[in-house]
């Protein structure tokens, strides 16, 4: 392609970027997608072969972690104590009485395929009612799509990545099956499942986006228990083994990499006419027809508040005052026992059963907003000695080492996450005491809780305890946002809506004030759904959002 | 296929490759959040260290071999050189080498003799006086990083692994079914 003049410009390779880039290209486009981070090599970067290879995190590469900070979190609310967070072998994980970062907070990842290839690869249609809580409940807002104008979008993310899946899904009704059958159940699912029939509940498996067989020259999935550190083998359906391998085997795709964006120029009627990025230190720009920015509920407000310029004085595409505001967390609650009767529990796919009983946004008495309850064990790291020493085993000795033998293999978890509701005091914002080393403010991000997400934190605990109480386990560890802020589901920053004034993007993902500016990634979502996994929500609007720039192009 | 076939050799390797590296941050980094998390003061002796001294030496050695203790499947803690690992570890971390210090100094001014000299009960009961007393000193601050660290160096060896449901890593096998 001729570089210097692509059709379409978009800016990051993940979940969004990678679909809309794919489609594009698909239409005979051409596209230059500007990466800030570089490129992972499954087989050389994740360790999972080696012994020592709980030790290793998804790996950190040369700028693949966006500078990004987080504002003091505040007090923890006392009414809610019963939800702190401890372990076995630790006690109370939170002893200052203010809620504080877990880890780097916001867990992501910036490079080729982005977020997804650290993602479990939970593949989850929203419920439609969620995409109604105005109208339907009198919270949050509507989205400006219907769940019937995606349907088919959903049907062909799901069909290219190879989502493995049972087709009975509820409310989330199917035009047809998903492309592969659903994986086995681990002996962690299958306790969840009885434990779930005997309260209850009904457990299913999940939908994922895992191959159950060989698909697209990938091999099936082998069930080592450890997707969010890297898949080396590549069945799990992350963007660079997915969208971006067969976008570039069109020809038409160009992936600049080590490139981020700085800044953006516009002409007198309000369009883009040319984004400039840093490459290899030194600054260029390229224009396109249309830019597309996918950089993450995070990184792309900053980048939109960044560019503020004569005509765009609050920032880019920010004359609704909505840019950085809206801003919607992952709500998590996570429990974990020691089960004597089980075995094996590090064995088999994350994530591999759902429980969708409580995920409409009415299904929680006197809270709006659901959520959805799933098997966790290896999802939260349950997957090798060292997590059971260090979480589940306690004390030192011989004694120390016979439980290990006793409890090792037998970690039984419920893992939930639920709808997040946007507050006045949850935001994006830039942080600017300094610049960084591109010469931008970094974004900082600003998190509070409400009381409707305090009390379904409380709903989530009570009915995970409650699985593994009858499910005989021995309480060995809870995580929960309440007294954590740790975000890998991110939305709202950017909200698409039909108002102008109320909103950033149309239903099209573009810009209500630059024609010629689109977003595809989650911080267009107007409700993060009752804990459904964002990616393929993300790359169905993307596919749609394309579809529209081809449609412009041609008309 | 896509990997070489796992051996003892290939933990060596990755010792020495850059690999390490990101291990050492990733351990540190915990490390770092115990100190955040913990206002300790320590005292101006401990401060400015430099390579440990034999006295030091016997005394990790001895504090993570009553941690890790050798049974009838497995090795101790030293067996698999986890004290090593710690030294090596505290050459990264002055915050680490100053904790270090700071914790054999405890240990051997309990009024007795040195914490290695005491006999293993002994031992244990100072161990376990350790892991109750307050988060806020010295005596469990120790405990707490140098237990945490040494469960990662120790478990992070097959050698280790006898008894448990473990023989192997994730990749490249992966666990096929039926898991009962």
């Amino acid at each position: 392609m001729a570089l210097a003049n692509p059709d379409v410009i978009i800016i990051g390779a993940g979940a969004g970027g990678a679909a809309t880039a794919w489609r594009l290209v698909s239409k005979g486009l051409n596209v230059l997608i500007l990466e800030a981070g570089g490129r992972f090599d499954p087989q050389a970067d994740y360790k999972l072969d080696q012994p020592d290879w709980e030790r290793h995190a998804f790996p950190e590469k040369k700028n693949s972690q966006g500078a990004v900070s987080i504002a003091e979190l505040g007090p923890l609310n006392s009414d809610y104590v019963d939800l702190a967070s401890w372990s076995q072998t630790r006690g109370k994980l939170a002893r200052e009485g203010k809620r504080k970062p877990s880890g780097p907070g916001y867990w992501h990842v910036q490079g080729v395929g982005g977020s997804t290839l650290h993602y479990v690869g939970e593949a989850h249609r929203l419920n439609p009612a969620s995409m109604r809580l105005q109208t339907e409940f009198g919270v949050g807002y509507d989205w400006p799509v219907e769940y019937a104008e995606l349907e088919p979008y959903y049907l062909e993310v799901e069909k290219l990545i190879g989502v493995a899946g049972p087709t009975e899904q509820g409310e989330r009704w199917r035009s047809a099956p998903f492309p592969l059958p659903a994986h086995p159940l681990s002996t962690s699912a299958q306790a969840l499942v009885q434990a779930g029939q005997q309260l209850g509940m009904q457990w299913q498996a999940n939908s994922r986006a895992a191959l159950s067989q060989p698909y697209d020259n990938r091999p099936p999935c082998n069930y080592c228990g450890n997707c969010s550190k890297g898949c080396p083998i590549s069945d799990k359906g992350s963007a660079d083994v997915t969208f971006i391998r067969h976008a570039e085997a069109s020809g038409r795709l160009t992936i600049k990499t080590h490139c981020p964006v700085v800044g953006f120029e516009l002409s007198d009627n309000g369009d883009i006419t040319a984004v400039s990025f840093i490459e290899q230190g030194q600054k260029q720009r390229l224009s396109a027809t249309s830019v597309v920015l996918a950089a993450g509920a995070i990184q792309t407000p900053a980048l939109l508040l960044n560019a503020s310029q004569p005509g765009a004085k609050e920032g880019l595409a920010n004359g609704s005052g909505q840019v950085g505001k809206n801003f919607m967390e992952t709500l998590v609650w996570n429990s974990t026992g020691i089960v004597s009767d089980l075995s094996n529990t590090h064995m088999g796919l994350p994530a591999d059963a759902i429980c969708w009983d409580f995920n409409r946004p009415d299904a929680i008495e006197g809270v709006v907003g659901g959520c959805r309850l799933t098997s966790a064990t290896r999802e939260i790291g349950f997957t090798g000695p060292i997590a059971y020493a260090s979480r589940a085993v306690g004390g030192f000795g011989r004694k120390m080492k016979q439980q290990m033998r006793q409890s090792f293999g037998k970690a039984l978890s419920v893992g939930a996450i639920g709808e997040f509701l946007p507050n006045p005091d949850s935001y994006v914002d830039l942080d600017r005491s300094q610049k960084n080393s591109l010469g931008l403010y970094s974004p900082q991000i600003h998190s509070s809780l409400g009381e409707q997400e305090l009390r379904r934190l409380r709903f989530m605990a009570e009915k995970s305890r409650a699985l593994l109480k009858q499910a005989g386990a021995e309480l060995v560890e809870e995580f929960t946002t309440y007294d954590h802020f740790s975000a890998t589901h991110v939305f709202g920053t950017c909200r698409m809506g039909t108002d102008p004034l109320k909103s950033v993007v149309n239903a099209y993902g573009q810009s209500h004030d630059h024609a010629n500016l689109f977003i595809t990634d989650a911080s267009v979502f107007p409700s993060t759904g009752g804990g459904e996994a964002p990616s393929l929500t993300i790359q169905a609007l993307a596919l749609r959002t394309a579809d529209y720039i081809v449609s412009l192009k041609t008309t | 296929m896509l990997h070489a076939k796992y051996n003892d050799e290939h933990l060596n390797i990755s010792l020495r490759n850059k690999s390490f590296n990101q291990q050492r941050r990733q351990i540190l980094q915990s490390v770092g959040v115990f100190f955040a998390a913990h206002s300790v003061s320590l005292s101006a002796e401990v401060l400015n260290q430099g390579a440990p001294t034999n006295s030091e030496k016997t005394t990790l050695a001895a504090f993570v071999d009553v941690l890790i203790p050798k049974d009838r499947f497995t090795g101790s803690a030293t067996d698999l050189q986890v004290d090593a690992q710690l030294w090596s570890l505290a050459e990264s971390s002055e915050k680490l080498r100053q904790l270090l210090a700071a914790g054999c100094e405890w240990l051997n001014q309990t009024g007795g003799p040195p914490f290695s000299e005491l006999k293993y009960k002994q031992q244990y009961k100072l161990v376990a006086w350790m892991a109750e007393s307050d988060w806020e000193n010295v005596p469990r601050l120790f405990y707490e990083i140098v237990r945490s660290s040494a469960m990662r160096f120790y478990f992070a060896q097959p050698a280790a692994w006898e008894g448990l449901a473990i023989d192997r890593p994730p990749q490249p096998l992966g666990y096929s079914p039926p898991w009962h």
